[in-house]
């Protein structure tokens, strides 16, 4: 993306996503029926379905039977301080799998978790699902990857 | 070189008899351990010979032993752009090395010796030999950091880290913790400290350039280099199960999966074939394709693309003709790379691989011919 509004309303994008029957928003936004993909994990859900196009962008789109339950972007160009900004304090920051140095800023109250390093100049593994509380959004979406010893 | 001069007291590295330890100084900054019931001359020869092992390092791989660099390659990743607090940086020292650790940081960057040097200018790869090392020193440090929210500053000064890799400042970190370690080997210190630093050096001198094609040849198990695809605590829930890294640790992400595969590649290339006893889609399953991926770049660094094909197409077929099982299927699955291979060579190539004088071969080879 080109700039941080560019990033902010890409988020905004994504989150309209939620709740949709991924087969519709497929079906709308011009993916292949060869993009969905089932059985597919994340974090602690399983049986979902994922939707992933490289062609079409670099969100892959997870769902269960109720519609999309997340949208996942494995890194964006936006500094963390301006997410920050837009969305709040995090209500917890934990060891991300992106590595050693990164944090995981977790948002649930406003649907949003991602990872960056200190100083980074932009974010990782950014998450967008439905508010939720803290609780909720570790026992559904976090993957904890232990300490980094290597 | 100057005097070595005492200048304090280490404790004993591992429990049991004490051993007494001295620590001194061998220039470049850098500090060894010695026993303190060596003779003067025994003493002079060990440190003499430290000094050469440093200087040998330096030559031949282009890389600087300097724990000082090591320090400040610490405090400049977590503290970006400002000084780090005064108690991060009495915590944060350079460890004095022991004979045996610089031989290992030896060993493993020996492991990589044509990627290091004057060597890597020769390198077949064009991409590595017309590319900067990536890694230029190595230092021993007695603790680590970590990020930690509860922290005063933000991180946590801790003892389990065993290595580090600061690809800001090319330089990996050899912590203390690393001197007693044996997570992967049991009761095996030497290979977990050469494992450990092949480990951080695949991060960095091998990495950069391959860990989007390790990515995409496994996307049965990644789904990007941070997400795996379909597990359920590391263990693929795949239908037919995915091969798993060759470590739990390796399931952490792609990077640390590739650098796990160079670790066991070097240290226990078998057991990265062979497994660990876990089955299929579990960390520690026995990881051929992961063995394969990572040889095929080691034969990168000294052949041409077309002699790597032909190299691991003669060690597959070597391995065939030695295979032993009756299974059909098994034969069909373990030698599936041979069939991938078969179709890359060349018509006159496919002929001589018909022309081999083995029975089971021949019989490989009509399956190959049936199948295509």
């Amino acid at each position: 993306v080109a700039d941080a509004r560019s990033a902010l309303r890409l988020v905004a994008g994504l989150r309209k996503a939620l709740g949709l029957p991924l087969e519709d928003f497929a079906r709308s936004n011009a993916y292949g029926a060869g993009a969905i993909h089932a059985n597919r994990t994340y974090g602690r859900l399983s049986a979902l379905s994922a939707l992933h196009d490289p062609a079409l962008g670099p969100a892959t789109y997870f769902a269960d039977e109720d519609g999309i339950v997340l949208v996942y972007l494995p890194e964006l160009d936006i500094r963390p301080e301006r997410l920050l900004k837009e969305f709040g304090q995090p209500a917890a920051r934990w060891r991300s799998r992106a590595g050693k140095q990164y944090l995981h800023h977790v948002l649930p109250g406003n649907g949003l978790a991602f990872s960056c390093r200190r100083g980074g100049k932009d974010v990782q593994l950014l998450e967008v699902f439905r508010p939720c509380s803290l609780h909720e959004y570790e026992a559904a979406f976090y993957d904890d990857p232990g300490p980094f010893v290597e | 070189m100057a005097r070595p001069v005492q200048v304090s007291a280490a404790p004993p590295a591992v429990a049991g008899p004490v051993i007494r330890r001295e620590v001194v100084k061998i220039g470049g900054g850098e500090r060894l351990e010695v026993d303190d019931n060596l003779s003067t001359d025994d003493r002079k020869k060990l440190i003499k010979e430290a000094q050469a092992l440093i200087a040998e390092i330096k030559s031949t791989y282009g890389v600087t032993i300097s724990s000082t660099a090591s320090v400040k390659a610490i405090l400049k990743d977590y503290f970006p752009g400002k000084k780090a607090p005064k108690e991060i940086r009495e915590a944060i020292q350079p460890a004095p090395w022991r004979l045996d650790e610089l031989k290992n940081v030896r060993s493993a960057l020996n492991n990589y010796g044509p990627l290091l040097g004057k060597l890597r200018k020769q390198a077949k790869d064009p991409a590595v030999a017309g590319s900067k090392q990536n890694v230029t020193t190595i230092g021993k440090v007695g603790k680590a950091l970590s990020p930690d929210d509860s922290g005063p500053h933000g991180v946590e000064v801790e003892t389990s880290t065993l290595g580090e890799t600061f690809k800001s400042s090319k330089n990996v970190a050899f912590f203390e913790a690393l001197s007693t370690a044996d997570k992967n080997f049991r009761g095996d210190n030497p290979a977990q400290q050469r494992g450990t630093t092949s480990h951080e050096l695949c991060h960095s001198l091998v990495e950069p350039q391959y860990l989007a094609s390790f990515v995409s040849t496994f996307k049965d198990y990644w789904q990007d280099s941070r997400t795996r695809i379909a597990d359920r605590g590391r263990k693929s829930t795949a239908d037919p199960p995915a091969e798993a890294p060759i470590s739990y640790y390796g399931g952490t992400n792609a990077g640390e999966d590739l650098a796990e595969t160079s670790k066991f590649y070097f240290e226990a290339p078998g057991r990265l074939k062979g497994g660990d006893g876990a089955p299929k889609g579990t960390p520690g399953n026995p990881a051929p394709r992961r063995y394969d991926f990572f040889h095929r770049i080691v034969l990168s660094w000294t052949q041409s693309p077309k002699q790597v094909v032909k190299t691991r197409f003669q060690e597959l077929a070597s391995d065939f003709l030695s295979f032993s099982s009756t299974s059909l299927s098994d034969i069909v699955e373990a030698y599936e790379p041979i069939r991938l291979e078969f179709e890359k060579l060349s018509k006159d190539e496919q002929k001589q691989f018909r022309a081999l004088k083995s029975t089971a071969a021949d019989h490989y080879v009509d399956l190959l011919m049936a199948s295509e």
